[in-house]
């Protein structure tokens, strides 16, 4: 009696009321976005909402058990759970049930679950208790346990692409701030946004600009770094005339040599200068940009040929409708277009509760999951999403603050690997919706129809909310 | 008081807000600020309805009912708005098996789930009666009527044409035809698509929440109704179609009759046919291929789409103008026959003795006498080479018509068979043919084909003695002021109308005492010619060409029937029954007009006499 009444005590209420609220908005919206489906006449439980409301009341009966089992399992069979689930994900691989070309369910009886969302919080405690025993410091004496860290995370990934549900796999990518967290330098985050934003920039910009660019960039950035402005200004100065020298030698035998090559030969030679000139003297600026210049190049080379060879035609096609939408708009950037109408038909302070004419007409394709958002944005308009947005923010926010405030590296590794797949998921499934990301469709969390994700974002959340009730343990 | 004691957990709460506030910008310009997602979303909640507009009938010259239009029924289904139903009770009301329903189900939601498609069709009436009553049980499915077209008198399909379902080539290329649209695909109904089909009508209807129509869009501001299509009164004169149509049965071979002092045709017959009943709406599926595979090909237009054998002796009444015309000879001209011309070792056979004057060369259609003729044009010094010559009388004959297509308002014409300067040049080779090597062209064999459309036109080119109208099969649209301009104007030939005269008498005498005396029916004035025309398959074909009365002619017409052996046998009896009737209106001859009709040619395919 006194220790349940302890626990109630120490329960962030906050947390499961930002829950309970984001759950039951959540579910009016499913229900709105398929009223059509009552209309017409189908049996409540045949609905997607008439489903949804069992799989939430299974989410809240989960919850609860969740919060009865003593919190010392979740730490002591984290691996446990991590093999389980794998095994699962392989056996989803070879007997699984094929949709939209990817066998990512398993069908059990009535109920078709999909074991990649179970994946998420399982591999979030095998993780956490790996880097809370290991520790994450980037030394030469821990590169071991690093890579069993980034493995841990690496597995998974390798098992849902094998199904290929790439969307799911991405979601992964989240750990990265559970990493940056724990001792991965800010400088790699910054690196990997960075060599992200080339990426993306080679497949919008021409191949000569983009190289221009990131040697410009490295410049300029030199030129910040070093003490001495008089090194840099004379590499600039054997930088051009390399270059002219060069292009002069090309026009003058009118050889047919590219001027991308012109270039990169360019920067070759101005790197050999740059390495012989700072021999010795300590500057890793120097290495680090040389580095980054390079990686970069490399980068955008590859995604040039990966994009253009490996790339499947209907891969390419999202990438593509991305920056042009007039491409094919009944086909490809048909979602997408008719994703944003939707979204555009709010306005301001939107149509109303169950009078969005978008989604429910079907203009919208899978509406009442991936474009689950289009429903708000259009029957809530832009007063409703930056209500919807504050109430996710605070969600997120408040996981962060809690985090921060376990004393156990095992709880606060957990936290952080909640937020972060919250929050990929927000960016994804957001980002798409309204046309700035490619069409990668994984679900918001507790927005979109689906049983599986339901519960495996609620058990991902509750494990924290019960670790936070006894954040003194040392586990 | 800090909330967080790690810079590394600022960073992530201020890379999550940056996210946040980036989509909320992204999407404040969606919805604020960008105007025409949210006009897009309009048109999304408006129902576009499609009125389709009844097509217009096609009249004969006399206002007889050619092509009207019958109402079917259809099921239709959405499959997205389906709910349980009772199968069995659908399917006995449909009188079809299960099995087929389900199955055409399927096909309909393989197809779409959110437009519709036709589940069964055509349903009959009786059926239609019940359904309509019961439709309530059934959601999703709903009754729509089209129309199909119905020819009464079964006649004239190579004229009128038939209509089939747009291809995605049509739809692509055009801004008017959506899939499942109707279009005509050949004769009148398709030159003359534009009039018939009318203007689709389009409705604007406000769709609420869950898909209902609640009302017209802004009261109907932008509605626009169906026009219904123009109907079309035909030159075709019904009676005298099935009167040849009868007569060529069971024969290869075309009719064209023309109003002369009109262009407008009055009857094109092509035989062996086919009931244009059997090409309309579903029935096309069924009979479609079975037509196009038959070996008789009877859905081409023989009248129009082939020169299937050269003119023959009909051809020497072009020889004749010509030569007057040039003035290598006039009608006091004869030449003397001898029972043939030689060409070197090679005798163009004849049947005459002695000389032939002018008007027996064409009551007895003298070969010899048209060869001089041709020798003469050819050779005539005016034009300084052969050459020169056989491109003046190129010429002379594209001016008839003869060559090229001469601009009928039906798709397929074929514009015949009829060799350049250069073409003989490039056969024989420069300077290395003269009037002998292509002697065969005077009495209209050799390098010469013409459509029977051809023939007729000549016909009528010497009743109207020097001009023709393009023939044409429309006689007006109703709505429009005027048919194209094309069909209203005289094409002149450039030959003097004496010259004309002149023909005429011997055509005349053609039928009183000459190759066909044995049609002479005098209250017809009629004047004619007879051809004869070698066919590598078999007996000769029968050729006639001929316009009655000789003052005032009011039907020219030509006639040719493959393995009808001479010109007086076959199309020369035809030709003048057709005429009988048109003129009187009755015909005087029951054993003439049976014979002919009882006369089956179509298996004369081989040689059987000479």
């Amino acid at each position: 009696m006194r220790e349940q009444k302890n626990i109630s005590f120490k329960i962030d209420w906050l947390l499961i009321l930002l829950y309970v609220l984001i759950v039951g908005l959540g579910y009016l919206n499913l229900y709105s976005s398929d009223y059509q489906a009552s209309v017409d006449g189908t049996s409540f439980i045949d609905t997607t909402f008439g489903r949804q409301l069992i799989w939430i009341a299974a989410s809240f009966f989960i919850a609860f058990i969740i919060m009865l089992v003593d919190t010392v399992v979740f730490s002591m069979f984290s691996y446990v759970f991590y093999v389980i689930v794998l095994s699962i994900l392989f056996l989803v691989f070879v007997f699984g049930v094929a949709t939209h070309g990817a066998r990512s369910w398993l069908e059990i009886g009535d109920f078709k679950i999909q074991p990649s969302e179970f994946a998420k919080f399982a591999t979030a405690l095998a993780l956490s208790r790996f880097i809370s025993v290991n520790g994450f410091k980037l030394k030469f004496n821990n590169l071991l346990n690093i890579a069993i860290s980034v493995g841990i995370v690496f597995f998974p990934i390798l098992l849902i692409l094998l199904q290929p549900d790439v969307g799911s796999a991405m979601v992964y990518v989240a750990f990265i701030f559970v990493f940056y967290r724990e001792g991965l330098p800010g400088i790699v985050l910054w690196y990997i946004f960075l060599m992200t934003v080339i990426f993306v920039l080679a497949l919008v910009v021409n191949l000569t600009a983009l190289i221009l660019a990131i040697t410009i960039v490295s410049l300029v950035f030199l030129y910040f770094e070093l003490k001495n402005k008089k090194h840099i200004v004379r590499s600039v100065i054997v930088l051009l005339s390399v270059f002219s020298l060069f292009y002069f030698v090309v026009v003058l035998f009118s050889l047919k040599f590219e001027l991308t090559y012109i270039i990169l030969v360019s920067i070759s030679v101005w790197t050999i200068y740059m390495l012989i000139s700072f021999a010795g003297k300590r500057q890793p600026s120097v290495i680090i940009v040389i580095g980054f210049l390079f990686s970069g190049l490399l980068v955008q080379f590859m995604t040039d040929i990966a994009f253009h060879k490996i790339l499947q035609p209907h891969q390419r096609s999202r990438i593509e409708v991305l920056f042009d939408n007039t491409i094919d708009p009944k086909g490809i950037g048909y979602n997408l277009r008719q994703s944003k109408i939707a979204i555009g038909s709010g306005g301001a302070i939107g149509k109303g509760f169950l009078k969005g004419t978008q989604t429910k007409l079907d203009f919208v394709p899978e509406h009442n999951t991936d474009f689950i958002f289009c429903t708000v944005a259009e029957e809530w308009g832009f007063r409703g999403t930056v209500a919807f947005f504050i109430l996710y923010a605070m969600l997120l926010f408040r996981i962060v603050f809690k985090a921060e405030k376990q004393i156990s590296p095992f709880s606060r590794i957990y936290g952080y690997s909640v937020v972060s797949i919250l929050f990929i998921h927000f960016f994804v499934n957001i980002g798409m919706t309204i046309g700035l990301l490619p069409v990668i469709g994984i679900p918001l969390p507790f927005f979109s129809y689906g049983g599986s994700a339901m519960l495996g974002f609620t058990v991902l959340l509750f494990i924290f909310i019960k670790l936070d009730t006894e954040k003194d343990l040392k586990l | 008081m800090a909330l967080v004691k790690s810079n590394k957990a600022y960073a992530i709460l201020i890379i999550v807000f940056l996210t946040m506030i980036i989509y909320l910008l992204k999407i404040a310009s969606l919805q604020l600020f960008e105007n025409n997602y949210s006009l897009s979303a309009d048109n999304n909640a408006i129902r576009r309805v499609i009125e389709y507009p009844a097509r217009g009938l096609v009249f004969d010259r006399n206002n007889k009912l050619l092509v009207y239009n019958k109402p079917i029924y259809e099921l239709m289904v959405q499959p997205n708005r389906l709910s349980d139903f009772d199968t069995i009770e659908l399917c006995d009301v449909l009188k079809i098996p299960k099995a087929l329903l389900i199955d055409n189900l399927q096909k309909a939601k393989d197809y779409s789930r959110h437009k519709s498609s036709q589940v069964y069709g055509p349903i009959d009436q009786e059926s239609y009666i019940i359904l309509s009553e019961k439709m309530y049980k059934y959601k999703g499915f709903y009754l729509q009527t089209r129309f199909e077209r119905i020819y009464p008198l079964s006649i004239g399909a190579h004229v009128l044409g038939y209509l089939r379902e747009v291809d995605k080539e049509i739809v692509d290329s055009s801004s008017y035809y959506i899939p499942g649209d109707i279009i005509g695909v050949s004769g009148i109904e398709s030159t003359y698509e534009q009039y018939l089909r009318g203007k689709k009508g389009v409705h604007y209807y406000l769709v609420d929440a869950v898909s209902r129509i609640v009302g017209s869009y802004k009261d109907g501001k932008f509605d626009t109704s169906a026009v219904v299509g123009m109907d079309i009164i035909s030159s075709l004169d019904a009676e005298l179609q099935v009167y040849g149509e009868l007569l060529m049965q069971n024969k290869r071979g075309a009719i064209v009759a023309i109003e002369p002092s009109t262009g407008e045709v009055l009857a094109m017959i092509s035989s062996p046919g086919f009931d244009p009943n059997m090409l309309t709406s579903t029935k096309l599926r069924d009979n479609y291929s079975t037509l196009v595979l038959d070996e008789d090909r009877p859905m081409f237009n023989r009248a129009i789409g082939s020169a299937t054998s050269p003119p023959g002796s009909t051809f020497k009444v072009v020889d004749a103008l010509i030569g007057l015309n040039e003035g290598v000879i006039t009608t006091e001209t004869v030449i003397p026959c001898n029972g043939g011309f030689s060409v070197g070792s090679h005798v163009v056979g004849c049947h005459h003795v002695g000389g032939v004057n002018f008007y027996h060369s064409i009551s007895g259609s003298c070969n010899s006498y048209y060869c001089e003729v041709f020798t003469r044009l050819i050779r005539n010094p005016k034009y300084g080479s052969f050459e020169n010559a056989y491109r003046n009388w190129y010429n002379q004959l594209q001016k008839f018509g003869i060559g090229r297509k001469i601009g009928i308002d039906l798709p397929g014409e074929y514009a015949g068979v009829l060799y350049t300067a250069d073409r003989f040049n490039k056969k024989h080779g420069v300077g290395k043919w003269g009037p002998f090597r292509i002697i065969s062209l005077a009495i209209g064999q050799g390098e010469l084909g013409l459509t029977a459309l051809q023939l007729a036109n000549i016909a009528a080119t010497v009743a109207n003695r020097g001009y023709f109208y393009v023939p044409h099969l429309v006689k007006k649209i109703i709505g429009l002021p005027n048919i194209d301009s094309t069909y209203l104007k005289k094409n002149y030939v450039d030959i003097d109308s004496n010259y004309f005269t002149a023909v005429v008498e011997g055509m005349e005498q053609v039928v009183i005492f000459g190759t066909a005396a044995n049609i002479y029916l005098p209250e017809l004035s009629q004047c004619g010619k007879t051809g004869t025309a070698q066919n590598p398959h078999g007996d000769y074909n029968s050729v006639f060409i001929s316009f009655a009365p000789k003052n005032n002619p009011k039907i020219a017409i030509a006639v040719y029937v493959e393995n009808g052996g001479y010109g007086s046998v076959t199309a020369a009896p035809i030709a003048s029954l057709m005429m009988e009737k048109y003129i009187n209106d009755t015909t005087s001859r029951p054993y003439l007009e049976e014979y002919m009709i009882s006369k089956n040619l179509m298996n004369r395919g081989e040689r059987t006499d000479r």
